[in-house]
């Protein structure tokens, strides 16, 4: 009962988790690794749940270990560069994007340009921008599983889109 | 409206959250201004952009290695499949029930003896063994004393009240029928 239950929850929105994941760290292992933790906590809370409560639930998770997920990879980034063992400017660069270098030096399209400038965000506006401009989700869910009344969610989308015009302007341009 | 003005309003107007007034103030300011209508322009492309963006669908692998994991927590919950067994069948056989009422009926009795006990541990508690015996002795000797009234008062009864209410009301009574006999069968 409980696997028929979990197993439809997880065909349901393991997509959305892995793409929000994806969005917020930038690189497909984290997101993976997230998704896991998500799915297995999933499991273990599934009794506590309620299930209107559950969508909004994930996000919480999804979004809580995906800043725990960027805080580990900043400091990693920070102890490398202490270290000295990698070029300056690059660690510096991995500093304030999150990406890999891969990823950096095949950024020339759209995509990736507009990836790359969602990591610069600060986290809760990136939370909101991935809700709401990619995931096409409604206020109310953003403003459940953020915890944040609906005027600040929009406060932050508004923001969000004008950092974001700051970054991509002289791609657009 | 100036250009700074109408920069700060453009997200809401392409969103359409403005009020009537200020729209109007604002597609009247990008009519005139080819550097606003470039930015608003930019801005608008850039939002169709990202929210072309598509969601990223979950790899098989990541659920997979999700399932494999829960089923290892399946097999460690063999463990305890047989107290799960015993939950279930004091569950069916409402075995919860007996037990609440068991256990409020023996909370009942402690409620109702426990003044008792706790009188007498009292008792025990505040007089010593000499006291105690001492009473005993004078309620015997009390109930000896009452014992002597009631056989003294029994006896009084038997030889005073008795004769007193139940013979002389005969002896009158006799006299009565006799009285005739005596005067020579006058009334």
């Amino acid at each position: 009962m409980k696997k028929t239950q979990f197993k439809k929850f997880v065909a349901r929105y393991k997509d959305l988790i892995y793409s929000h994941a994806y969005y917020f760290t930038g690189n497909t292992d984290d997101a993976a690794d997230i998704t896991q933790e998500v799915l297995l906590k999933l499991w273990h809370h599934l009794d506590k749940i309620a299930p209107g409560a559950m969508k909004s639930w994930l996000l919480k998770v999804t979004k809580n270990l995906c800043i725990d997920c960027s805080r580990r990879n900043r400091e990693i980034a920070f102890s490398t560069l202490t270290n000295g063992s990698n070029p300056e400017r690059f660690e510096l660069e991995q500093i304030e994007t999150g990406l890999n270098p891969e990823q950096e030096t095949i950024n020339n399209d759209t995509k990736n340009r507009i990836l790359n400038a969602i990591q610069k965000l600060p986290p809760k506006i990136k939370d909101v921008i991935i809700m709401r401009e990619i995931h096409d989700l409604k206020y109310e869910d953003i403003a459940s599983s953020m915890d944040l009344p609906m005027n600040s969610v929009k406060v932050y989308l508004h923001r969000g889109r004008k950092l974001l015009f700051e970054y991509l302007k002289p791609y657009f341009g | 409206m100036n250009c700074q003005e109408c920069q700060n309003f453009v997200d809401e107007y392409f969103h359409h959250e403005l009020s009537f007034k200020i729209k109007q103030q604002v597609r009247g300011h990008l009519k005139g201004c080819s550097v606003c209508q470039t930015e608003y322009l930019q801005y608008e492309k850039m939002l169709q952009e990202i929210s072309s963006l598509e969601i990223q669908p979950c790899p098989d692998e990541v659920t997979e290695r999700v399932f494999q994991i829960l089923n290892l927590a399946d097999e460690k919950k063999i463990h305890f499949s047989f107290i799960e067994n015993i939950i279930n069948f004091l569950s069916r056989y409402r075995w919860k029930v007996v037990l609440t009422g068991a256990t409020a009926v023996i909370v009942f009795f402690l409620i109702l003896f426990y003044p008792k006990i706790n009188r007498q541990t009292d008792i025990k508690q505040q007089y010593s063994e000499a006291e105690i015996r001492q009473a005993t002795d004078q309620v015997k000797l009390a109930l000896a004393y009452f014992s002597e009234i009631t056989n003294r008062t029994q006896k009084i009864i038997e030889e005073q009240v008795l004769p007193h209410q139940v013979i002389e009301p005969m002896k009158s009574s006799i006299k009565t029928a006799i009285k005739p006999l005596l005067n020579g069968g006058e009334s």
